[in-house]
């Protein structure tokens, strides 16, 4: 029944019953029921949900009635309400209003299988088994030939391989792709199968035709990389419960690389079912196993062997470097002044001299916005008007102290971003192995986050005051900032140097979604979990193989205990080859088992894998701004150089004007009024790395020390 | 036309679970597997509510025995969102999800199911984990 949203409209005639029965689930607008006098009209409305008003209306000469049944359409309770009538005088309508959504709806559910076999069949001697091989779907039961093998291996695709002698033509090329099972069978003595257990689901990879022996050998896998790569990345997480991070991975990894690399973060493995289904097994050995390959199991004869991993290929130490690079931004408010001496000191030595003019200063002032720095305030100060000092009478009238400058103030302000990049050093060890291998057996791996420079204007940020993130403090007054009037100086002006402006303000862009620092915690613990996964798997690489009668119900989820005189030990199954040989009737299997250890004796200590601490913030007061000097030249004791000379302080460079006794005219300056900002360090401007090689966080692992016993 | 709620053996919601097989050994000495299906849809437009009303009764998965009498009882299968859970999990009962499971791959809600201890004899035996009347907006 589709969805649909519409009217529900009855239609009845004179003289006969209306009847209707409806099952909707909800009912959320009209439904019109049309009857007409003399006929009884009837319907019934079984609505799970009901949103809107019901109206019944009927005509007078004859009973009408309706029932309108509330509840569930199928199941559960109902509540019946019956509605009584409107009857109007000459209507022949029964009008009901109502919307139908005709909603689908049913119950889902699927078939549980339950097996139970006498596991006696498998050591029966003699087992009476068969093999049912089905291609794309049909019973290969009568052109089977030779051996149907499978071949399970943890973390990778099963393969399945049968030969068939087919007759009649071949369109080989027709099984490709086809699906194929294999299910391993208890048979009576009448060859009836009484216990089928499913080994292989797959389908054909590779069909060979060998027309000597007229066979057509099947390849066939059960499709891992394919199955696995129809998974979002959502439900491989869902699945692997692992680790993942673009800092760590191929950010642009399909899901196929995407589950490979997530795996590599855990102790697990991925692989499918003889029925197809993805699982994922740790590789920890239960503490009990699920079966014991023995003598009483019927292992064959010179079946068992140990295979003791390589230690070339064996790491118990990763050495970790992790970079967080990110943008800092930070911001200065300085300022710069300068100001004649005192007027009382000034004709004290000199008669005449030159005062720089306003527009001289100005120039300069207006050169500060150059540089990345912004100007937010300029105050000047005249040079006091005529007036008797220390008996010289000084002579400077109101309208030419108005062209000049006795002393300038300047508010300026900077923003700049500097690259900051975090080096943490780390080390995963297994300290028993390192103890138990002599010595370090190492990996190294770097891994980098940097701060996307595209999600962050910075040349827009610096030159604009008020673009955010803005500092702490305003950028943007001009008033009640430095510079201040010089206190208690009444007979001239001049400025406080800035000791206000405070410490530097600085912000790390660690905040960018995708970039965060929880990101690069979550990266760093990514690269924590690989390197403790990548220990742990290259301590489980020792083994033990042996041959037994086949059992299906051994899957590589099971952990097995294979007991012998000469080797035992116990571990989970990483790899099975299931042998069905039609032609010889001989079923087995190889098992083989990993052996997780170091060969230690004792407790081995886990550390939690957790981010080291991040560095602390950075605090820096700039020194304090130096105010401007004033220096005369045609003067015999005048000592800086002339003009084009680099090395020379802010402030004004005048000559005195009269030609008293040690006027000295080969020493007169250039006149001219400099004013620089104040440098900043280049600590605070070049990239800066933060790092100390000499601390290094050190995690334990702790190797599973997996059963093993060999005697000699 | 079937709602497209169902039971798949991935959390990507794309492999419909055919049969779901438990395999026991009459001496008890293969372990009681624990096995994990996905009911979800992948659809994600839609969404599921029970039936009987929608948004106010809980969606759960309860045990249908299509052969009583056969041996193999409702008792004998536990059912739970968690691994974990089946530990605590009483069987037979059903296990309540809540009252909606919205679509998409994303939204898949985990079933868990064990077969306990069943001293069954040789055979094959059948059950059906269902859900009760669901509706599909």
């Amino acid at each position: 029944m589709a969805s649909d949203t519409g009217n529900f409209i009855l239609w009845g005639s004179s003289g006969q019953a209306v009847a209707a029965e409806v099952n909707p689930l909800s009912i959320e607008g009209d439904v019109t029921l049309w009857g007409s006098s003399g006929a009884g009209l009837a319907a019934q409305i079984q609505p799970s949900v009901n949103e809107g008003n019901i109206t019944l209306w009927g005509s007078s000469g004859v009973g009408q009635s309706a029932q309108i049944v509330m509840g569930g359409a199928v199941q559960g309770e109902r509540a019946e309400m019956t509605l009584a009538l409107v009857m109007v005088p000459q209507a022949e309508v029964i009008e009901l209003d109502l919307e139908l959504h005709m909603l689908e709806y049913g119950q889902v559910g699927m078939p549980l299988e339950l097996l139970v076999f006498d596991p006696s069949f498998v050591n029966a001697n003699p087992l009476r088994w068969s093999v049912k091989v089905t291609l794309n779907g049909v019973d290969q039961a009568a052109k089977l030939v030779g051996t149907v093998e499978v071949d399970a291996e943890e973390g990778l695709a099963r393969t399945a391989t049968f030969s068939i002698s087919p007759t009649g033509s071949i369109a080989i090329t027709d099984w490709v792709g086809k699906p194929v099972t294999v299910d391993f069978q208890q048979i009576d003595t009448g060859g009836n199968p009484l216990v089928s257990v499913r080994v292989f689901t797959g389908l054909v990879d590779i069909p060979n035709y060998d027309p000597t022996r007229g066979i057509v050998e099947f390849n066939c896998i059960d499709n891992l990389n394919g199955i696995v790569g129809q998974h979002t990345r959502t439900a491989l997480d869902q699945l692997i419960q692992g680790w993942w991070s673009p800092f760590v991975f191929d950010p642009d990894a399909n899901s196929l690389e995407y589950a490979q690399a997530e795996l590599s973060t855990v102790p697990k493995s991925l692989d499918l079912s003889p029925y197809q289904a993805p699982r994922v097994t740790a590789w920890a050995a239960k503490a009990t196993p699920d079966f014991t390959f023995d003598a009483a199991t019927k292992v064959l004869h010179d079946s068992v062997t140990f295979e003791m991993a390589n230690r070339s290929e064996i790491k118990n130490v990763v050495n970790l470097e992790m970079q967080y690079r990110f943008p800092r931004l930070r911001a200065r408010r300085t300022g710069v002044s300068w100001s004649m001496p005192t007027l009382f000191s000034l004709v004290s030595s000199l008669v005449d001299f030159s005062i720089p003019t306003k527009s001289m200063v100005e120039s300069t002032v207006n050169g500060l916005g150059s540089g990345g720095w912004h100007i937010l305030g300029v105050t000047y100060a005249e040079p006091p008007v005529s007036q008797l000092v220390n008996g010289v009478n000084w002579v400077c009238e109101q309208s030419v102290a108005t062209a000049l400058a006795w002393a300038v103030g300047v508010t300026i302000a900077r923003k700049w971003v500097q690259t900051v990049t975090e080096i943490y050093y780390m080390k995963v060890i297994c300290e028993a192995s390192v103890t138990q291998l002599g010595g370090e057996l190492t990996e190294d791996e770097t891994i980098g986050m940097d701060v996307d420079a595209s999600a962050f204007d910075a040349s827009g940020w610096e030159a604009d005051l008020q673009r955010e993130p803005t500092p702490s403090y305003a950028v943007n007054v001009h008033t009640q900032s430095p510079p201040w009037l010089r206190p208690n100086q009444s007979e001239t002006v001049a400025f406080e140097t800035f000791t206000e402006a405070g410490a530097d303000w600085f912000q790390d862009m660690t905040d960018v979604p995708g970039f965060m620092r929880t990101d690069f915690e979550y990266a760093l613990q990514t690269a924590l979990n690989k390197a403790k996964t990548l220990i742990l798997a290259t301590h489980r690489r020792s083994s033990i193989s042996c041959t037994v009668p086949l059992n299906p119900f051994v899957d590589l989820i099971h952990t097995a205990t294979v007991s012998t005189p000469k080797v035992s030990g116990k571990g989970k199954i990483t790899h099975i080859v299931y042998s069905m040989d039609i032609d010889q009737g001989q079923a087995t299997m190889v098992v083989d088992i990993a052996i997780s250890g170091t060969g230690f004796v004792g407790a081995q200590i886990e550390d939690p894998l957790a981010a080291p601490p991040q560095p602390d913030p950075p605090v820096y007061t700039p020194p304090i701004a130096k105010s401007g000097e004033t220096h005369f030249g045609a003067h015999s004791t005048a000592v800086y150089p002339q003009k084009d000379a680099t090395e020379v302080p802010n402030g004004y460079f005048g000559n005195r004007r009269d030609t008293g006794g040690d006027y000295d005219e080969s020493k007169a300056y250039s006149i001219e009024f400099r004013l620089q900002a104040p440098a900043i360090a280049d600590e605070l401007t070049q990239p800066l790395t933060i790092e100390d090689e000499t601390v290094t966080t050190t995690v334990r692992v702790a190797v599973p020390e997996d059963t093993l016993t060999i005697t000699g | 036309m079937a709602i497209s709620l169902g039971f798949f053996s991935d959390a990507a919601l794309t492999t419909p679970v055919a049969t779901l097989t438990f395999i026991h050994a009459t001496d008890d000495s293969l372990p009681f597997v624990k096995q994990r299906v996905y009911l979800g849809s992948p659809n994600g437009a839609k969404t599921y509510q029970a039936a009987s009303n929608p948004g106010v009764d809980d969606i759960q998965v309860e045990l249908f025995d299509p052969n009583m009498g056969d041996g193999f009882n409702t008792t004998h299968v536990k059912l739970a969102g968690t691994e974990l859970g089946l530990d605590s999990a009483v069987a037979g009962d059903p296990y309540v999800i809540g009252p909606t499971i919205n679509g998409g791959s994303g939204n898949a809600e985990e079933v868990w199911i064990q077969v306990i201890d069943t001293n069954l004899g040789n055979g094959t035996y059948n059950m059906t984990p269902r859900t009760n009347l669901v509706a599909e907006f």
